[in-house]
This record gives structure tokens, C-alpha cells and sequence, in this order.
């Protein structure tokens, strides 16, 4: 829902040469007929423009997410790395104590997961799709789901 | 076999030798010695054999081989404990006590056996079925060993069929005897055949130059012998799988006071080793115990056992020497633990003399498999004594809580810092959420 700009805004917005917004966005003073007719053809994205998309999601997350979701982003990134390399060193190493591989490799696992539905029930934005489950009620599964995982773990691992 | 080592016969000579061997020797089986002699058996011919076997505490009960009442058995018990036989000439056959299946029978009971051949009438049908179970093959009648490079010149010049044998290379087992090298054995009579039985022991062969033929048929002779060279036997013994021993003589005139008297000969000490052995009195071993044990512990045979426990087997082994058990030293016993095939074979060290046996004993690691396992100690050695034992005992593998724990295998380090590194996140990041204060809404950019 951008809201209307004029062609010289959008393109100073955009900084670099990028593609030209849409037609929708030019307003019929300033176009004129030279330069729509050779607007309306979109170009090809080139690396340059692959990065600006990056850069504007990034910029985008950033910026509008708030801070308690970055927070649960945070730590579902910690438990993927920490997986990989249980993963990697599994592969490298062989997978001698079997049952030690899959106690730690499913702690994260498992993890993830949990964070990732505490993160989908407390998401302020998903409120009209979980009515019944306060964020308050979605943290303490997610204490009691980990409390639960994690006991496992400690016993698996012997 | 005697105690002392073959450098005191030529210090002290063959008398002292005679002696000692013949006076210290007592049977493990017992001192009933049943004699079956035929008529045709002067027994003045052969006092000089008797009388040693009554100097070495045999009970001595001669019979005839027709005697109606003779019979090796009493109320389904052996009625002796040896038997020496000796063939008629003139008779068809022993009397029905006698047959071959008695004997054999007489041999499972345990009984030992001495059979003497006659020298001229070699086997009847039922001594030949009995020597054909031990796989032994008697000579064809009237027919004779000769020599015709080593025979006696003084007995049969013309025939040479009294042979002299050298007992350095005529003996097959010095477990029978040991005898100076001037010495020889003065033989007349046939030989046999020996067959391919592995409990066979050969005692006594001829010459690489003697072969065994029928005189009437000169012309027939080179052609086919019935055996010759170092292939014919005069003395061979059979120890059965429950240690009873029969050995075959293939001229009783061996052990007559004429060959004995003979000048130089070895006869009589050869008599006194052949009965010996016959008679359980040398090359006799058993096994004196057996134990089994978790290593470092004091429980003895223990039923069961687990994988990858340290064992310890300890066998103990004596000796028969004639008076007295004493230990038994070998290098080659060696146990072997089986289920179905041998996982191991080990061999088994002497340890130490312990009282009248020797102890061996092996330490090793039970293997990496559950099941039923036997200690299967197998010592079979020719002449000497069969030992044998087993043990079964159950190998049952690990239970639950004696796997290695996690934090002592060091492969697991990452997974234990993981799980570590975790639940130490996690406690953090509920902190941080739980007094993370309440958003501020971001306003929306409007332009």
C-alpha cells in the first residue's frame, strides 16, 4: 500500500538505477508521451537489483519488526548453527555414541521448533488467527514443551 | 617309563635299570589280571614274564581258554581288570566267553588287553574280528617275518626267520621304552598290518629289509607280501576314547625266557613296557581339577558371565609314575571357548607345581557375543591318556546401566556441550522475553 509518489520521488527513493515504478504510480501531469511508452516495458533484474531486494528486506525487517519477535529470531538462529555443526561433526566424525548424536541433534531440533510456534502464536499481527490462545498462554506451552524436551534429552544422552 | 634320564643307564648299567623299572610300578585300573593260556603254552617257558608281573602286584589268575567257567564278567561288572590272551594252535576257536564282541565289551568296561599271537597259527576268526575293530590287520596262517639282513645266525641260518631288530629304529614311541644302544630285540613269528584308526598306537615295527610271506609259496613272495618293511608291526596298541588300551603281539615267543635269555637282548625290558602301558601303569595322566573364574575374584565356576569380562581357567594335571601321582609338564594343552565354533583357542601356560598336579591357567577377555559357551579343555595326545572336559556357562550381555556413560566417551563432547549450551540459551532467552517491556508500536511511515 505505497502511497501515490510522483516519478522523480519514487526514483530518488529507490536510490540507484533501478527499474521504473509502475505505471500506476505516474501521475498523468508530468508523464508524458515519450517517456510512457518506453516505461511500460519492464526490464530484466540484474545482480544489482537482486541486491537491492535483499537489502530492502533486510531493511524492512529491521525496521518493522518488533523487538520481542527479533529476540525469538535470534535464538531459532543460535539453534540452527548449533545443529549444523552437531550435523557436520556427526558426518565427519561417524556417529559412534548414536544415542549422544540424537539427544543433542534433537534438542535443537526440537527447539526450533517450539520457538518456532511460541513465535507464530505470540506474533501480534497473527492475533485474529489465534483467538483462543493468548501470547501469555503460547509462552507457557512453550515452557512446558521445553521443560518436557529437555528432560529427554538428559536422559537420552545417558 | 622310567624317572631317570637315559645318561644313568650307561653310568649304572642295565641291571639297575631292570630293576627299578619293573619293581616301582602299580596300575591305576587295578591288579586282577586274568591269563587265558592254551595247553600248547608251556608255562615254565615263560616264567621270567610272569614273574615280573607278580612283582609288580598283580594278581595273577591263569586259565584255560576251554574252561567252562571262565567269564570276564561278574553280575554285569568286569571280573578283571586286565586280561592277557593267548592263542591256541589246535583249537578253531575261543570259547563263547572269548568271542569279539566280549572283548570289546570288556574294553568299553574299562578293561585292558593284552592279546599274544601265536607264532604259528597267527589268528583265529574271532581274535581277527576283534583285531579288525582296531583297525589292525592280522597276518595270513603260516606266514613269517624274514630278514634276510638282520637275523639271528645261531637260530635259523637257513630260514632267517628269527630276525634281530634294532630298538632305535624299531621302536615308534619312546613313551614305551628307553633302552641302551647295544641292545637289540630278538622277534620270531609274522607281523600285521595297521589300518589308518587315529587312536591307533604303534609300538614295534620291523626293518626297512623284512617282509612277512608264506615259506610254502617261495615264488608267490616277491610278488605280493603281505606287508614288508617298516609297514609291518609287531607290537600295536589302541587306546579307546574311555582310556582302555588293548595291544597286540604278534609271537608270544617275544616274551619267552629263550628270546629273553638271549644274549644282548631287550626283550625282557621291552616285555615289562609293553605291559606297563597295557596296563595303565605309564603314560597315564588325568585331570586333576578344573576351575573358571571372573579374573581377580574369588568365586569359583560361576554360572554366568558377561561380555568383555577378564576370565581365568585354571586346569591342574598330574602324572602317573608308577607309585604316585606327580605334576604333568607339557606346553601344548590348550583350551579352546566355544559356542558352535571355537571363538578362542588359547594355550594354556604351567604355572606352578600344586601338591601332585601342575597348574595351568590363561587369562583373556570373554568375546563381544552372547550365548551359551563352553570351556572345552581337549588333550589327546598318542600314548597318553585322553583328557577331556567341558563346561558350559551362560554369557549374557551388557544391562541396561553398564554401557559406558556419555561423558566418558569423548566422542560425545559436542553433543553433551550442546545440549549444555541449550538449555543455558533457552534459560536466557525466557529471561530476556519475560522482562523485555511492552512494544512501542513503530508508526507507519507516511508521506
Amino acid at each position: 500500500m505505497a502511497p501515490k509518489r510522483t516519478p522523480r520521488q519514487a526514483v530518488a527513493k529507490t536510490g540507484a538505477v533501478s527499474s521504473s515504478p509502475s505505471l500506476a504510480t505516474e501521475s498523468p501531469a508530468t508523464s508524458g508521451a515519450s517517456t510512457s511508452a518506453a516505461s511500460r516495458i519492464p526490464a530484466l533484474p540484474t545482480a544489482a537489483d537482486t541486491s537491492a531486494i535483499v537489502y530492502q528486506a533486510w531493511n524492512s525487517y529491521v525496521t518493522d519488526t518488533p523487538r520481542k519477535l527479533k529476540l525469538v529470531d535470534a535464538f531459532m538462529v543460535f539453534l540452527v548453527a548449533v545443529g549444523l555443526i552437531q550435523f557436520v561433526y556427526c558426518i565427519l566424525v561417524g556417529n559412534y555414541p548414536f544415542n549422544a548424536f540424537l539427544s543433542g541433534f534433537s534438542i535443537t531440533v526440537g527447539q526450533f521448533v517450539l520457538t518456532a510456534s511460541l513465535r507464530m502464536q505470540a506474533n501480534p499481527n497473527n492475533s485474529s488467527q489465534f483467538e483462543k490462545v493468548t501470547p501469555e498462554r503460547a509462552f507457557a506451552d512453550f515452557i512446558f514443551g521445553s521443560l518436557i524436551l529437555h528432560f529427554f534429552a538428559y536422559n537420552f544422552i545417558n | 617309563m622310567t624317572p631317570f634320564g637315559p645318561g644313568i643307564i650307561r653310568i649304572l648299567g642295565f641291571p639297575l635299570l631292570a630293576l627299578v623299572s619293573i619293581a616301582f610300578a602299580l596300575s591305576t585300573t587295578g591288579s586282577k589280571l586274568l591269563v587265558v593260556l592254551d595247553p600248547s603254552i608251556n608255562k615254565e617257558d615263560y616264567s621270567i614274564f610272569f614273574d615280573d608281573l607278580k612283582d609288580r602286584d598283580f594278581a595273577l589268575d591263569f586259565r584255560s581258554a576251554n574252561d567252562p567257567h571262565l567269564s570276564l564278567f561278574n553280575y554285569g561288572e568286569r571280573a578283571y581288570d586286565h586280561v592277557i590272551l593267548t592263542l591256541p594252535p589246535t583249537q578253531k576257536a575261543l570259547g563263547p566267553n572269548l568271542l569279539a564282541k566280549p572283548l570289546l565289551e570288556f574294553m568299553t568296561n574299562g578293561g585292558n588287553l593284552l592279546v599274544l599271537l601265536n607264532p604259528n597259527e597267527h589268528a583265529l576268526g574271532s581274535v581277527r574280528e576283534f583285531a579288525r575293530e582296531l583297525d589292525i590287520h592280522l597276518p595270513f596262517r603260516d606266514t613269517k617275518l624274514v630278514d634276510h639282513f638282520h637275523f639271528d645266525t645261531v637260530a635259523s641260518p637257513n630260514l632267517h626267520d628269527t630276525v634281530i631288530l634294532d630298538p632305535a629304529t624299531s621302536l615308534v614311541s619312546p613313551l614305551i621304552l628307553q633302552v641302551a644302544r647295544s641292545k637289540k630285540i630278538v622277534y620270531s613269528g609274522s607281523a600285521f598290518a595297521l589300518g589308518n584308526n587315529q587312536l591307533l598306537f604303534p609300538i614295534l615295527r620291523a626293518s626297512d629289509t623284512a617282509y612277512v610271506y608264506d615259506p610254502a609259496e617261495e615264488l608267490l613272495a616277491s610278488d605280493s607280501p603281505f606287508v614288508s618293511g617298516t609297514q609291518a608291526y609287531l607290537v600295536a596298541g589302541i587306546q579307546a576314547r574311555n582310556n582302555a588300551r588293548a595291544v597286540i603281539v604278534a609271537s608270544s615267543s617275544m616274551l619267552s625266557n629263550d628270546a629273553i635269555n638271549a644274549a644282548d637282548s631287550a626283550n625282557r625290558e621291552l616285555a615289562a613296557g609293553i605291559t606297563k602301558w597295557t596296563f595303565q601303569e605309564s603314560a597315564v595322566i588325568k585331570l586333576a581339577s578344573v576351575t573358571h573364574k571372573l579374573a581377580n575374584t574369588a568365586e569359583e565356576n560361576p554360572l554366568i558371565y558377561r561380555v568383555k569380562q577378564n576370565i581365568t581357567y585354571e586346569a591342574e594335571i598330574s602324572e602317573w609314575i608308577g607309585d604316585k601321582w606327580v605334576p604333568f609338564v607339557a606346553d601344548d594343552v590348550q583350551l579352546e571357548f566355544t559356542m558352535l565354533d571355537p571363538y578362542y583357542r588359547l594355550t594354556l601356560s604351567p604355572v606352578g607345581a600344586n601338591g601332585d598336579s601342575e597348574l595351568y591357567a590363561t587369562t583373556f577377555q570373554a568375546p563381544d557375543q552372547h550365548g551359551m559357551f563352553t570351556f572345552h579343555l581337549n588333550y589327546k595326545r598318542t600314548g597318553l591318556s585322553y583328557v577331556e572336559d567341558k563346561r558350559t556357562v551362560t554369557l549374557r550381555h551388557f544391562g541396561h546401566n553398564e554401557f559406558l556413560r556419555s561423558f566418558e566417551i569423548p566422542n560425545a563432547y559436542p553433543y553433551i556441550t550442546s545440549v549444555v549450551l541449550v538449555v543455558v540459551a533457552w534459560l536466557l532467552f525466557t529471561v530476556l522475553w519475560v522482562f523485555s517491556g511492552p512494544e512501542k508500536v513503530p508508526e507507519k511511515k507516511t508521506l
